[in-house]
């Protein structure tokens, strides 16, 4: 039996029980509906949105839960650096090449249905936008403006001079 | 800004996220893009101060960084410094107001080694204390990573308050010292008897000395208990240096078996790292027959045999998964054996803490001279090994590899950097095919493998064995791969000059080599090529293969591995 789900501009989605399962806010509601076959609204995301969400989720569905962490508990926790978005997988990568405000939106949306998997992606992705860029680039990228006083940069520069390098 | 990018660094998970990915050099880019973001980002930086070059201390001693510290201090988790004076600043922070000292939110300080890089002496003697205040005023702190300068023994005064710090925190976890010289087994009892929080403990020292705490000593008077350990001590300490240790054993026994038994719950990892003289093993038995929910243990170097530890280990260590002699440890092969059999019953009888009973990690020493009963009692826990370590040792047959290999399923970590092994395959050995009518190889078992370390050895002609490549490529998940290749010094490499003609000496030796191998042998560079299934190598070292790898083709090769992190090869 599908299930649909209807996007905040009412477009409606229809995806099998096991893909909505992946989300664990919609896994508890279908549990809770039981057979009825309302469409389920969801309010805050828009269907583009949806739309890459549900995709996200078919191409995971047969993932199991939970993947196991324990090589990090051998090792240790794995060294940060600058090119973290090897770590995923080729599909994820392609997935995931998405311009910055479509980027924010499934990542608030994988928060708000709870898809654990879609936000440590996402979370991967924006770091990923946040390293190796200068702050001046990380304005232009996320487009804030500047509003530091004169001379306050360099304060705050002079504060944290110390975190360059250990 | 768009409300989006405010919502998104305002949900605390959502950041936490995020900024666990970035370092501290970038954190600092982030705050200093505008205030709202010096807001959401700066929690994040100041979380972990980690200060190990002179230069970085220098610019974290700068008044602006120290105002800063001042404002933020609250925000920090983790000091991590060879710097006296960083502890200096927190403690003048802590205690700004002498009437009321603040506290701090610190989780982890590690302050190990201060001697080294710290050449002011009056900072020096302080700093132990100093280190100390910080701990007092850390009610959430859970690891302690403390370098001293003084013997731990129990008639110094800085050793009784460092303990009676310890003692009396109410969320201390881990415990690291490392001390450049003595400590007393008295501490150890201590510590071991009094923190009753702590789940591990970790002393590196330079002796174990059992004799030098003072009986009579008012402090350690104080702390006489029942359990009949002070006798125990002054039993041991009565005996002349020359008594036959087996007096000893039975004195402890009685004492063992005669008085009422408190065991140490808590402690799940117990490390010694130093030397052990004269009866310290008894002492150490005696001690981990005390420890019942001990997991993992690092033994010591230790002069004599340790006949009781595996009897010890099966009755009373029933939760270890984790056995590392690694410390130049003088045992005998076969008590290493009888160890390793008893950690199988115990895993078995009760389950342990652990998910399966058996022994997860084995870390052998390079002086060991292991043999294949070893090798078969390491194998009863093929199921349960996750991480196996010989360090040097040169003992180890390309058989008793492969067997391990070939028989521990669960198996992530595998290192072997011997020194006189030879590694081959024999076509004809049925233990390794799985059918002797239409033989065909018996595929490795340990294909979660990510980490494997490995030497060998071999002539010019036979380098890289065909079976060995054919196994290492089915390793999907293998992350790390350090091989080094020992055989016959070429002419070239005597003198290191590279003239002209050496080169060319080198050229002819690497032609030769490459064209004569013999059977089941493959061209290293043909073996690499054969090794891009290996999709999530991150790092690969190439130890000793100079004379068969080409450069300029490694270079090529390179982009077969994707997440290739770092290609080394000499």
């Amino acid at each position: 039996m599908p299930i649909i789900l209807q996007a905040y501009d009412d477009k409606e989605f229809k995806v099998d029980k096991q893909t909505a399962e992946r989300s664990l806010v919609l896994k508890s509601m279908i549990e809770r509906a039981g057979d009825s076959i309302a469409p389920i609204p969801l309010p805050k995301l828009s269907s583009l949105v949806l739309e890459k969400v549900i995709m996200f989720c078919k191409h995971h569905k047969a993932d199991q839960v939970d993947k196991s962490k324990d090589y990090e508990d051998i090792l240790g926790p794995r060294k940060m650096r600058n090119g973290l978005i090897r770590d995923m997988d080729e599909w994820d990568k392609e997935f995931i090449k998405v311009d910055k405000d479509l980027l924010m939106d499934i990542v608030m949306a994988a928060n708000f249905l709870d898809i654990k998997n879609l936000l440590d992606i996402g979370c991967l992705a924006i770091a990923y936008m946040l390293t190796g860029k200068t702050p001046e680039e990380i304005r232009a990228t996320f487009g804030i403006p500047k509003d530091f006083a004169p001379g306050e940069e360099e304060r705050i520069e002079q504060e944290h001079a110390w975190a360059l390098r250990p | 800004m768009s409300s989006k990018q405010i919502s998104i660094f305002e949900i605390p998970h959502i950041q936490d996220h995020i900024c666990s990915h970035l370092s501290p050099q970038h954190l600092r880019r982030c705050v200093l893009v505008c205030h709202l973001w010096a807001y959401h980002f700066n929690p994040y930086l100041w979380q972990s101060i980690q200060i190990r070059r002179r230069s970085t201390f220098k610019k974290f001693a700068r008044p602006e960084a120290q105002q800063a510290l001042a404002h933020k201090r609250h925000h920090i988790h983790t000091v991590s410094s060879i710097f006296a004076e960083v502890f200096h600043s927190l403690r003048d922070l802590i205690h700004h107001n002498p009437s009321s000292p603040c506290t701090t939110n610190l989780i982890a300080i590690h302050s190990l080694y201060p001697a080294k890089k710290c050449n002011q002496g009056r900072i020096h003697q302080q700093l132990e204390e100093v280190v100390l205040q910080v701990v007092e005023a850390s009610p959430r702190l859970q690891v302690l990573k403390f370098g001293i300068q003084y013997s731990f023994n129990p008639n110094s005064v800085s050793t009784n308050r460092c303990l009676d710090v310890i003692k009396s925190h109410p969320s201390l976890r881990e415990l690291h010292i490392a001390t450049h010289r003595f400590v007393s087994v008295d501490i150890v009892r201590n510590l071991l008897k009094h923190c009753v929080y702590l789940e591990k403990l970790s002393i590196h020292f330079t002796v174990w000395d059992s004799y030098r705490g003072n009986p009579g000593d008012p402090i350690t008077q104080s702390q006489r208990e029942e359990d009949g350990f002070e006798e125990l001590l002054r039993t041991i300490r009565d005996q002349e240096y020359s008594t036959e240790i087996v007096s000893i054993e039975r004195n402890v026994n009685t004492a063992i078996s005669c008085r009422h038994r408190k065991p140490f719950v808590g402690f799940k990892e117990l490390e010694f790292r130093g030397r052990i003289e004269a009866h310290g093993e008894v002492m150490l038995s005696t001690f981990l027959s005390f420890l019942p929910s001990l997991e993992r243990v690092v033994f010591p170097c230790m002069m004599r045999g340790i006949e009781d530890f595996p009897r010890v280990i099966e009755t009373y260590l029933s939760c270890l998964q984790h056995l590392d002699v690694s410390c130049r440890a003088n045992i005998q092969i076969g008590r290493i054996t009888a160890m390793v059999k008893a950690c199988r019953q115990n895993g078995n009888g009760n389950g342990g803490s652990g998910s399966h009973g058996g022994l997860r990690t084995f870390i052998g020493s390079k002086y060991d001279q292991y043999d294949q009963a070893f090798v078969d009692a390491l194998l009863e826990h093929g199921q349960t090994l996750e991480h196996l370590g010989f360090a040097e040792c040169d003992q180890l047959k390309s058989e008793m590899i492969q067997a391990l290999l070939m028989a521990c399923p669960r198996l992530k970590v595998f290192e072997a950097l011997l020194l006189r092994t030879q590694l081959y395959w024999n076509e004809q050995d049925p233990a390794f095919m799985t059918d002797t009518v239409r033989p065909r190889r018996r595929v490795w078992a340990c294909q979660q493998l990510r980490v494997l370390k490995l030497q060998f050895m071999g002539t010019e002609t036979h380098v890289f064995p065909m079976m060995f490549a054919e196994q290492l490529r089915l390793l999907h998940m293998l992350e790390d791969l350090r091989l080094r290749w020992k055989g016959p010094q070429p002419v070239s490499e005597l003198g290191h000059g590279k003239t002209g003609k050496e080169n060319e000496e080198e050229e002819l030796v690497r032609t030769a080599a490459s064209q004569g191998y013999t059977a089941h042998t493959m061209k290293v560079m043909n073996a690499l090529r054969a090794l891009s299934s290996l999709k999530r190598l991150k790092r690969l070292e190439l130890r000793g293969f100079r004379l068969f790898v080409d450069k300029v083709e490694m270079r090529e090769m390179r982009k077969q591995w994707p997440q290739l992190e770092l290609m080394r090869h000499d």
